[in-house]
C-alpha cells in the first residue's frame, strides 16, 4: 500500500503548519505543505486534509471569513463528499465553520457560527492555556473514535475566538454528533467559566460534521502530541507506556486508520 | 451619542472583503465599500463632549489616534455618483457586549454608563436603473452580505451576527 499522503494546507496567516507536519510524520504518514492557491490536481491527490492553525487573511471580516470563499473550499466540499478526512485546528476550525463543511447540515448550509470569548456576554479575551476536554459520541466520528467517552485529557486552547453558536433549530442534532466537549478535570461539563472558557454552547471545543469524516476543533492537538510537549503539573495525566506519544496522537491514528481501512477498500473493489 | 471611527490610511479589512466580493462572490459591480467601527455612549452628568475627550485621550480601547479617525453624531459619507447606489449594512453581535467600564470610568476619570459597538459597511455599487433599487439590494444581499453557504455571503454571519440593511439616501 502507498504511503499515506496528507496536505497541511497553508493559507495566508497560518502559522502552525511545520508542528502538525511533524504529527503527521510521526505516525507514518507523509505530510506535505501545500498552499492554498496550488492546482486543483495537486490538492485532489491527497489522501486527507488538514487546515492549521494560524490567522488566515489576519483574521479580516470574521476569523476565517476570507478563506471559506477561496476556490481551496469547493475541492475540500468535493473531497469531504467523497470521504476524505479532514481536520481543522483552531483557525482551520473557524475557516470550516464558515465554508459550512461543519457540521455540514442541509447541503453544507451555515449553521455555526465561532464569536469572541466571553462569560455570559463579559468578554474575557484571548485565552492562552490548558484545559480538559471529555468525548461525546467518539465512534461517531473517524477522528475521535480511538478514544473513550470516558476520557478526560488536557489540550491547550489558544484562541479569541473560539465560541460556538449553533442556529436553535440545530442545537438537538448537534447532541448526536462526534464532539468534545470542556469539562473539570474529573470530567464533569461544567458550563460556567472557566472551565467552559469561551461561552460555547454545550460546552462544545470541537464537533464533527454528520458523516464523521470532517471535524473542527478549537483546541491544539498537535501542541500535545508528544509526551514531552506536556506541562509538569500536567504529567500524570500521561499513560505510562514508553513511547513518546502523548494521547491526542489517537486523533491522527483515527485518521490513518480510516484512509487504510477505504484503500484496503478500493483494492478489493 | 454615537461616534463613528474609521482608518486614517488604507482599511485592510475593507480591502480584503471588497477583494473577495469581486474575484470569489462575482460582485463585479462593487465600486467601494468602506467600513467604520461605530460605538454608543451613554455618560452620567453632564458636559458629555468633554468626557468624550477625556475618555479618547486617557484610553486607546475606542480609537487609536496613530491610526484612526472618528467623527461624533455624524457619519462620515461618501458622494453617491451617477449610475451607482448605495447599500448599507449594520452588523450586531447577538450575544450582547459587555465592556469593562468599570475601568474605563477608572482610568479616565469619566462616568459612562453604557457602551455598545457596532461595525457599518457601505457598498457603492454600479446602477443601470434597468432594475428598481430594491431589487439590487435584495441580489446584493444574497450574493455578498448574509453569509448562507462557501459561495454566497461575506459581510455577515447570520448564526452570531444580527444585521440592518438599507439604502444610503444619495443626499445624506
Amino acid at each position: 500500500m502507498n504511503k499515506i499522503k496528507i496536505a497541511i494546507l497553508q493559507l495566508p496567516g497560518t502559522n502552525c503548519e511545520y508542528e502538525t507536519k511533524r504529527c503527521v510524520d510521526a505516525l507514518g504518514m507523509t505530510g506535505d505543505i501545500v498552499r492554498w492557491n496550488s492546482s486543483r490536481e495537486t490538492i485532489e491527490s491527497y489522501d486527507g486534509y488538514i487546515l492549521p492553525g494560524g490567522f488566515s487573511f489576519q483574521d479580516r471580516v470574521r476569523s476565517g471569513a476570507i478563506a471559506a470563499k477561496l476556490e481551496l473550499m469547493s475541492i475540500l466540499e468535493a473531497s469531504a463528499d467523497q470521504g476524505k478526512p479532514i481536520l481543522g485546528i483552531c483557525n482551520g476550525c473557524q475557516v470550516l465553520a464558515e465554508t459550512g463543511l461543519v457540521p455540514g447540515a442541509n447541503d453544507n448550509k451555515i449553521e455555526m457560527a465561532l464569536t469572541y470569548n466571553n462569560d455570559n456576554g463579559k468578554r474575557v479575551g484571548f485565552i492562552c492555556d490548558w484545559k480538559y476536554v471529555t468525548f461525546k459520541n467518539p465512534s461517531a466520528s473517524i477522528f475521535t473514535k480511538e478514544f473513550k467517552d470516558t476520557d478526560v485529557l488536557a489540550i491547550p486552547i489558544n484562541h479569541g475566538e473560539g465560541c460556538f453558536i449553533f442556529n436553535d433549530e440545530y442545537v438537538d442534532d448537534v447532541k448526536t454528533l462526534g464532539a468534545i466537549q470542556y469539562c473539570t478535570e474529573s470530567g464533569d461539563i461544567d458550563e460556567s467559566y472557566p472551565t467552559n472558557p469561551n461561552g460555547s454552547m454545550l460546552n462544545i471545543a470541537g464537533v464533527a460534521n454528520k458523516k464523521g469524516n470532517v471535524f473542527a476543533m478549537m483546541p491544539h492537538p498537535e501542541r500535545a502530541f508528544f509526551k514531552k510537549q506536556f506541562p509538569k503539573d500536567l504529567e500524570k495525566t500521561l499513560s505510562d507506556s514508553k513511547s513518546e506519544l502523548g494521547p491526542w496522537a489517537l486523533l491522527l491514528k483515527g485518521m490513518k486508520n480510516y484512509i487504510e481501512s477505504e484503500k484496503i477498500k478500493k483494492d478489493v473493489g | 451619542m454615537i461616534l463613528y471611527t474609521y482608518q486614517k490610511n488604507i482599511d485592510l479589512q475593507a480591502m480584503s472583503a471588497s477583494e473577495s466580493m469581486k474575484n470569489d462572490l462575482g460582485l463585479e459591480t462593487l465600486n467601494k465599500l468602506s467600513r467604520f467601527v461605530a460605538w454608543e455612549l451613554e455618560f452620567d452628568g453632564e458636559d458629555e463632549t468633554l468626557q468624550l475627550k477625556n475618555l479618547l485621550e486617557n484610553s486607546f480601547f475606542i480609537v487609536n489616534p496613530n491610526k484612526e479617525l472618528y467623527k461624533v453624531n455624524e457619519m462620515p459619507t461618501r458622494t453617491i455618483r451617477n449610475g451607482e447606489m448605495g447599500i448599507r449594512v449594520k452588523v450586531e453581535q447577538k450575544i450582547s457586549q459587555q465592556f469593562d467600564l468599570e475601568t474605563l470610568n477608572k482610568n479616565s476619570g469619566v462616568k459612562l454608563k453604557s457602551l455598545r459597538n457596532f461595525l457599518i459597511w457601505d457598498l457603492y455599487v454600479s446602477y443601470d436603473e434597468i432594475s428598481s433599487k430594491e431589487d439590487v439590494l435584495k441580489a446584493v444581499t444574497r450574493q455578498v452580505i448574509i453569509t448562507t453557504n462557501s459561495s454566497k455571503g461575506l459581510l455577515v454571519n447570520p448564526v452570531s451576527e444580527r444585521a440592518t440593511i438599507s439604502l444610503i439616501n444619495p443626499t445624506s
